[in-house]
């Protein structure tokens, strides 16, 4: 069974660090700064909604509209921390008032199924809904669960997701805790997809994804991924890593020479689910048909795009796209 | 229709036994563990919890870990390792067998106290709290801790997680994606739930009662609980015997409110009416393991849910929550065993402290008895309308 992506949208906060990227490739994005909201939540709910549900709600809704389908048969979301803000409030709220006269709205909004929840409360779908929380690869078991759901009858467009959101203590634990991440700075972003099992005319197909907790796994599974898709490493266009090059060296001997290697972590920035915004970014590529950068040479047809991200050097995930 | 889910080992710790026998015999016995919180760190010692007896060094010196863990990630050890040992699963299988945590406070309740350094200025440091506070890092390191393959989910739905883990085990079988899965939950109390559901005024500051008209809130509880889902091939590969199997499972959700359930319980009834359309069998429920929470609002809703689905005549159903109290993410995992126990002594298990049952539905048990159970119906719902019934039949 085949898997589309018929309808897309990433909403992510605008990073300093993206240059010598192409402006319409930049602007298949949204940034956080441009989104009309209101558009998809109504005010009096939008006020006490914290970035991710914010994002969420509307990047959800973004990825239904470039679909042109109104409501999906099932919602999954993939979200390394939840909804880490209005956790942090609330417990911030629990030791100042020495467990007293608390507000619930806080608490409500702190699991990790709010945003899963919200959705399916705005689009009114009652059907399949879960959520995985699994550091780097929650998008990848989001994924996972949504092929599945794809091969079993009756639930025929699933919309996965995968968003995080940055708060300051964030990034003093991971600092304190030794994670560097170097030139890609923290960062937040919701990102969905319509997949379906039929395509529409502005679908990308999911070829073949894979994750491991090394790279030298994720190495063995990308030949296994070309062999069962048909695709030979040479009729791929484009590498998106999500990380500086040299994360990602075992794969220069794997693709042969010539073939563009494009790091996105500059234009989304470093979140747990942050592989959803490559694969976001593989899908505009193949539907717009331009290279990210003015540097990559294009092809006369962008066929196949890889992607291959990492986090935290244990969670690596490998999409290939096609179209 | 797929491979068949069976279930062939499975593993407790609760306010009401910290093993599969003691939790049984306190269900009989009608014998509840909720009582005031000894080992939770609140200012709230008057609520009444469901706490596990056993403190975190108990716990500890049990399992020979570091007591220093997140209470969440040593329960689920605790009643992962019966679940092997119960299973009779060797050493050479644990590497090829999946694990799916359901949990939704993940390490919380050792964060939640660094957290309070940081805001009252005690100090500065908490990389190593939070490196265990996510759901996805407590369920590798109970994976890991156990000799589990490192390729595990953790699903996070609030109090429907360790039902949709089992959910997932029953599909991933079905699709012939694996053979072997370790799937429940585990969730330790913490300040931050019980403050969230007093906050959100359903606890009842006296005992639950489920499915009694004057009920009047529920009582918080922790535990983990985890099921040996299997292939009919890895059975016979392993020579190993079943106890029950996974027949019917369906998710939806309510779509009706962040907190509260629809009172006709729309998501309730599609999640109900999911798991018979997805029975590998004909339909022969004999009991419900409800959610039955207590609360004013989600017994309404479940009861129309349940009368919608099976009409005046339902089968007899029962809340175990006024024994555990409601453990949350692993609630669902709690409540599969208790069902399997069910269909293992062909007994049904009564609801404690009903003086007037509600009168939506009929067929609420009062007293242990026995019965003839074919199959039973366990249901898990949660915050932002997270839905899931499973179907357990006996073998």
């Amino acid at each position: 069974m085949s898997i589309y992506i018929i309808g897309s949208s990433a909403i992510i906060k605008k990073t300093e660090s993206a240059q010598g990227i192409r402006d319409e490739i930049l602007q298949s994005f949204s940034f956080t700064d441009e989104v009309q909201y209101v558009d998809f939540v109504p005010a009096r709910h939008l006020r006490r909604m914290s970035s991710i549900l914010k994002n969420s709600s509307a990047s959800s809704q973004m990825a239904l509209i470039d679909s042109g389908v109104e409501m999906p048969d099932g919602i999954i979301v993939g979200t390394g921390l939840g909804c880490l803000q209005d956790t942090e409030n609330f417990l911030k709220n629990v030791w100042n008032s020495n467990e007293e006269l608390l507000s619930p709205t806080n608490f409500i909004q702190s699991t990790h199924n709010t945003v899963a929840g919200q959705i399916a409360l705005i689009l009114g779908c009652t059907g399949y809904n879960t959520t995985y929380s699994n550091r780097g690869l929650s998008f990848e078991k989001a994924l996972m669960d949504g092929k599945l759901l794809l091969s079993e009858s009756g639930e025929k467009k699933i919309l996965v997701g995968g968003a995080d959101e940055h708060t300051a203590s964030l990034e003093k634990a991971l600092d304190d805790m030794g994670c560097s991440f170097e030139d890609n700075k923290l960062n937040e972003g919701s990102v969905f997809m319509l997949l379906s099992s039929t395509p529409n005319e502005n679908s990308t197909e999911i070829a073949g994804f894979a994750t491991a907790d090394k790279l030298g796994k994720l190495e063995r599974q990308f030949e296994e991924i070309l062999s069962g898709s048909g695709i030979s490493a040479e009729n791929i266009d484009l590498v998106l890593t999500g990380g500086p090059d040299k994360d990602f060296e075992s794969f220069h001997a794997l693709i042969p020479k010539g073939i563009s290697f494009f790091n996105f972590k500059p234009i989304t920035g470093e979140f747990f689910t942050a592989s959803s915004a490559g694969v976001f970014l593989a899908n505009q590529i193949l539907r717009k048909q331009i290279m990210p950068s003015a540097d990559s040479p294009k092809p006369e047809k962008i066929k196949n795009v890889l992607v291959l991200n990492h986090c935290l050097n244990t969670d690596y995930s490998l999409y290939l796209l096609r179209i | 229709m797929g491979q068949r889910s069976f279930i062939s080992g499975m593993g407790i710790i609760s306010a009401i036994g910290n093993d599969v026998e003691s939790n049984l015999s306190s269900l009989i016995s009608k014998q509840s563990g909720i009582e005031n919180p000894k080992l939770l760190g609140t200012q709230h010692k008057d609520f009444l919890c469901g706490e596990v007896k056993l403190s975190n060094d108990q716990l500890a010196q049990e399992l020979d870990a570091d007591p220093t863990h997140s209470r969440t990630l040593l329960l689920g050890m605790k009643a992962a390792l019966e679940t092997i040992d119960n299973a009779n699963l060797s050493k050479e299988y644990l590497e090829s067998t999946l694990f799916f945590n359901g949990t939704s406070v993940g390490g919380m309740d050792k964060s939640e106290w660094a957290y309070k350094g940081l805001t009252d200025g005690t100090t500065n440091k908490f990389a190593r709290e939070f490196n265990t506070h996510d759901c996805g890092e407590i369920t590798r390191l109970i994976a890991s801790q156990i000799g589990l393959n490192s390729n595990v989910y953790a699903l996070s739905t609030a109090c429907s997680s360790a039902a949709n883990a089992i959910l997932l085990a029953g599909r991933f079988i079905r699709a012939g994606i694996a053979d072997r899965i370790i799937a429940g939950g585990s969730d330790a109390l913490s300040v931050f739930t019980l403050n969230g559901f007093n906050s959100l005024r359903i606890l009842d500051p006296d005992w639950c009662k489920p499915f009694d008209a004057n009920r009047n809130g529920l009582n918080l509880g922790e535990g983990a609980a985890y099921l040996l889902i299997e292939s009919e091939r890895s059975l016979a590969k392993r020579s190993a015997e079943p106890i029950a199997e996974l027949v019917g499972f369906g998710n939806a959700n309510d779509a009706y409110h962040q907190t509260a359930s629809s009172p006709e319980g729309k998501g309730a009834t599609k999640a109900i009416t999911k798991a018979i359309e997805s029975l590998s069998t004909e339909l022969n429920i004999d009991y419900v393991n409800t959610h039955g929470t207590g609360t004013v609002n989600n017994d309404e809703s479940e009861s129309n849910a349940l009368k919608k689905v099976f009409g005046p005549n339902s089968p007899p159903y029962s809340s175990t929550k006024a024994y555990t109290g409601h453990a949350l993410a692993s609630a669902g995992s709690l409540e599969a065993v208790f069902s399997i126990l069910s269909i293992k002594n062909q007994t049904v298990f009564p609801a404690l402290n009903v003086s007037k049952p509600m009168d939506i539905l009929p067929n609420l048990v009062l007293e242990p008895e026995k019965k003839k159970l074919r199959q039973v119906l366990s249901n898990s719902f949660g915050f932002g309308g997270n839905c899931t019934s499973l179907i357990f039949q006996s073998v």
